[in-house]
């Protein structure tokens, strides 16, 4: 047998008291925010995931931001691609027409007239601009990449943006790309981050060298000036020259559709890679949830468990406590 | 008769002393630290007459408190393994109060708004209102270093002073505990009884002490206590004790421990457990850690930002001379080599010290995006710059800022998380050693009214006694004429 004191069985009491209220008190702190985790020792290492997950989701979000500014660039660059191609498809008839000898001097002379307005159109779409930037003026976007001669004044560059983590895509097409100068161009930087040895991953350019390198340009030549050299024929009466020029600007309308071949390729990748992330996001969201969010069923009926403990610690209490054999004694 | 009447005497005096210490034990039912006390009754010396040996009745050989030594010892251990985790459980709560629930604005999110913005910014790198939503940004992760840094300092603080009161604690406990010696001392010798109520006040002391740090104790052969900080020295040795003191440190300006005497020797790294344990382990395990982790983060993100951002040209048209290089200098400063953040030569302060550079500060146009220098839609830096929270660039390549950042909240959340654990044990551990100190020591209504019932009849009986020995001794009278 035991000896009891009352200390003893005061003490006892109070440590089940306060056990169950701590308990209760942690319970209802979930219960007020609904969230499993409150502090870090909750779930240190659930905690940890939750900071991760979303730094992840934050970090998704912008490259959806990037990718819509990415494909919004890249239509505006198409639409410029289409127009040209139409421009060079009215030329073309043009110069196929007056390339028989059917017409006179003067005819061509008056054709010469619609020549030359569409290579002013022709130069407006290469010096198209959205807003204050240039669109094909390589990483030089604040000036209009071509002079009225149409000699290029940008540079190669592509501007590039990163659609997903570590997957960076063009956003632009540099004009010596499209509109082929006179003088050869050194086509610039593709891998944005070759001058940061300090960054150590190597970054996920695929995309980039397999849509510039790897896809064959069909040949072409500066556009703006076999529009020059068109409306001169046509001024002069030159038919051996315009029937030279017919084939060169098959290339120019070839050129026209590879590049938007490539635009849209560009495009279709991003649209792969938003997809992508539409999906990761709605999973880091449920496991976010999962591991965050309290299971609400579970904590009330830990709660109403809980509050029961208690219940039956103040029973016991009322009936052990205020008791001795002194009630007994007369 | 007379013999009877002595005899008789002795009982009514036992049995009173007996009510006497009951009602001593009731009336300290609820006195804390107090032991029951029980009376030995021994028998009188036996006397011899007539050839008989007779008995002279009964007599108190002594008032003793019953009390386990063993107990006390354990009661010591328990109830600093039980501070110790109570007290690291509340102070590391504190700091990780810092961190918030992980849904809420942080460091995190806010340096990853930071690095994101720079990605914003190589969409648009002509853009001005992007450079300055950038800065904003910047200084967002500015005055969120500051807040960690002054939570962090506030908590040591705290800590710090929780250290002088334990000290002040400590030092005046020693101080009754010696003294309770020395009268424990006198009034025993004098007596030769055990002066039990003295000695209860000084273990209840013992365990205060206990409770503060991790002592060892024992009684010398005059029962005066001998009381030891564990591995470090001497505290109490009969009536005489000696002080400690806390004082910062020259260097550090962080609370050490120190023997007065000593003063060169800090025994800080000695207090293990107990309340002061748990504080000087929470400053110099944990919170030391996470403000040495935190201003690495701090001083690497100026660090490696500046790094990239010093590598371009400022977004602006710069002057060039035949060759084509652009100036140097211009009417808004520098135009390459600028920093980002204000330049740190350590991570000393670094969560404090972080700032923007003067160059970022005075002109957005500062603000580099490209390698190249008059080339408006060269984001390279930009890009750069926003990828660096995704390399491996801290640690020799091992960890991420964030990974680091991560760790750095992952240990405080797993000590925490321990501490809590280890304190509903410790204090399971403790409530049931007081369980058996109290089931020894503690009193019992219950018995102590039995008891009062048992002396209460003994007197009784011996009063009828003496009556019954005046009765006769009035017949023998009355024989006479």
């Amino acid at each position: 047998m035991t000896r009891v004191s009352d200390n003893a069985s005061t003490n006892a009491l109070n440590f089940a008291l306060n056990k169950a209220k701590s308990k209760i008190q942690n319970l209802q702190l979930k219960g007020a925010s609904l969230k499993n985790i409150n502090k870090p020792s909750d779930d240190p290492l659930g905690n940890i995931k939750v900071l991760k997950i979303t730094s992840r989701i934050a970090n998704n979000d912008q490259y959806l931001k990037n990718a819509d500014k990415a494909i919004s660039r890249l239509y505006a660059t198409e639409d410029a691609l289409t127009q040209m191609g139409e421009i060079l498809l009215k030329a073309k008839e043009l110069a196929i027409g007056q390339s028989s000898d059917l017409y006179d001097a003067r005819t061509r002379k008056n054709v010469a007239e619609e020549v030359k307005e569409l290579k002013n159109n022709a130069l407006s779409v290469a010096n198209k601009r959205i807003g204050e930037r240039y669109i094909f003026g390589g990483f030089s976007s604040l000036k209009p990449p071509f002079s009225k001669d149409g000699e290029y004044l940008g540079d190669g560059n592509y501007m590039t943006l990163e659609v997903a983590k570590d997957y960076f895509v063009p956003i632009n097409l540099p004009g010596s790309e499209v509109f082929i100068t006179s003088k050869p161009i050194k086509s610039g930087t593709r891998d944005p981050l070759s001058s940061f040895p300090e960054l150590k991953n190597k970054t996920q350019n695929a995309v980039l060298k397999r849509e510039i390198t790897a896809q064959k340009f069909h040949k072409g030549e500066n556009i703006l000036a076999q529009l020059d050299i068109l409306a001169n024929a046509l001024e002069n009466n030159n038919a051996e020259t315009i029937r030279g020029l017919l084939e060169k600007m098959d290339d120019s309308m070839s050129r026209m559709i590879s590049m938007r071949t490539k635009v849209g390729s560009i495009a279709k990748n991003i649209q792969h890679a938003v997809d992508t992330i539409h999906v990761d996001k709605v999973n880091d969201l449920d496991y976010k949830s999962k591991i965050l969010d309290a299971d609400v069923a579970e904590l009330f009926s830990d709660i109403s468990r809980q509050n029961n403990v208690m219940k039956t610690a103040y029973h016991s209490s009322k009936i052990a406590l205020n008791q001795s054999l002194f009630d007994w004694l007369r | 008769m007379a013999d009877l009447l002595s005899i008789a005497k002795s009982g009514l005096f036992v049995a009173k002393k007996g009510m006497e210490t009951t009602s001593h034990n009731i009336a300290n039912a609820n006195t804390e630290g107090f032991s029951r006390q029980r009376v030995n009754i021994t028998t009188n010396r036996p006397i011899v007459k007539g050839g008989l040996i007779e008995g002279t009745g009964a007599q108190i050989s002594g008032i003793r408190r019953i009390h386990d030594p063993f107990i006390m010892q354990k009661l010591g251990t328990d109830l600093g393994n039980a501070k110790y985790f109570d007290e690291m459980s509340n102070s590391l709560a504190q700091i990780e109060g810092i961190f918030g629930d992980p849904d809420s604005e942080g460091i995190t999110t806010v340096l990853n708004r930071f690095f994101n913005s720079f990605s914003e910014l190589a969409g648009n790198p002509e853009d001005e209102s992007i450079r300055s939503y950038v800065r904003d940004n910047a200084l967002r992760v500015i005055s969120d270093f500051n807040r960690l840094g002054g939570s962090m300092d506030g908590a040591t603080n705290s800590i710090n002073s929780g250290i002088q009161i334990g000290i002040t604690d400590i030092n005046s406990l020693a101080d009754q505990i010696a003294k309770l010696n020395r009268k424990i001392l006198i009034m025993e010798s004098s007596t030769g009884d055990e002066a039990s109520d003295l000695r209860d006040t000084r273990d209840l002391s013992l365990s205060k002490l206990a409770e503060i740090v991790n002592i060892n104790f024992y009684q010398d052969n005059q029962g005066m206590y001998v009381v030891n900080i564990d591995g470090a020295g001497t505290l109490v040795a009969g009536a005489i004790r000696t002080e400690i003191m806390a004082r910062p440190n020259r260097e550090t300006g962080q609370f050490e421990i120190y023997y007065q005497k000593r003063p060169s020797i800090p025994i800080t790294n000695k207090i293990t457990k107990g309340s002061l344990g748990a504080l000087v382990q929470t400053r110099d395990g944990g919170l030391n850690k996470l403000k040495e982790a935190l201003n690495t983060i701090a001083f690497e993100v100026v660090g490696r930002v500046n790094q990239i951002h010093q590598k371009g040209y400022a977004r602006r048209e710069l002057k060039t001379d035949e060759k084509g290089n652009p100036t140097d200098v211009d009417k808004k400063g520098i135009t390459s080599n600028i920093p980002f953040f204000k330049k740190l030569s350590d991570n000393k302060r670094a969560v404090f010290n972080i700032t923007l550079s003067d160059e970022v500060n005075s002109d957005l146009s500062n603000i580099v995006t490209g390698l190249l220098p008059n080339r408006p839609g060269d984001n390279r830096v930009a890009l750069a710059i926003s990828k660096i929270p995704h390399e491996k660039l801290l640690n020799d390549g091992q960890t991420t800022l964030e990974e680091e950042y991560l760790k750095a909240i992952g240990n405080i959340g797993i000590a925490a998380g321990r501490a809590n654990f280890e304190k509903e044990q410790s204090d399971g551990i403790l409530a049931h050693t007081k369980a058996m100190k109290e089931n020894m020591s503690g009193v019992s209504i219950d018995e102590e009214a039995t008891q009062l019932m048992r002396y209460q009849s003994a007197f009784q009986a011996s009063a009828k006694v003496i009556k019954e020995a005046d009765e006769m001794m009035d017949v023998v009278l009355n024989i006479m004429p």
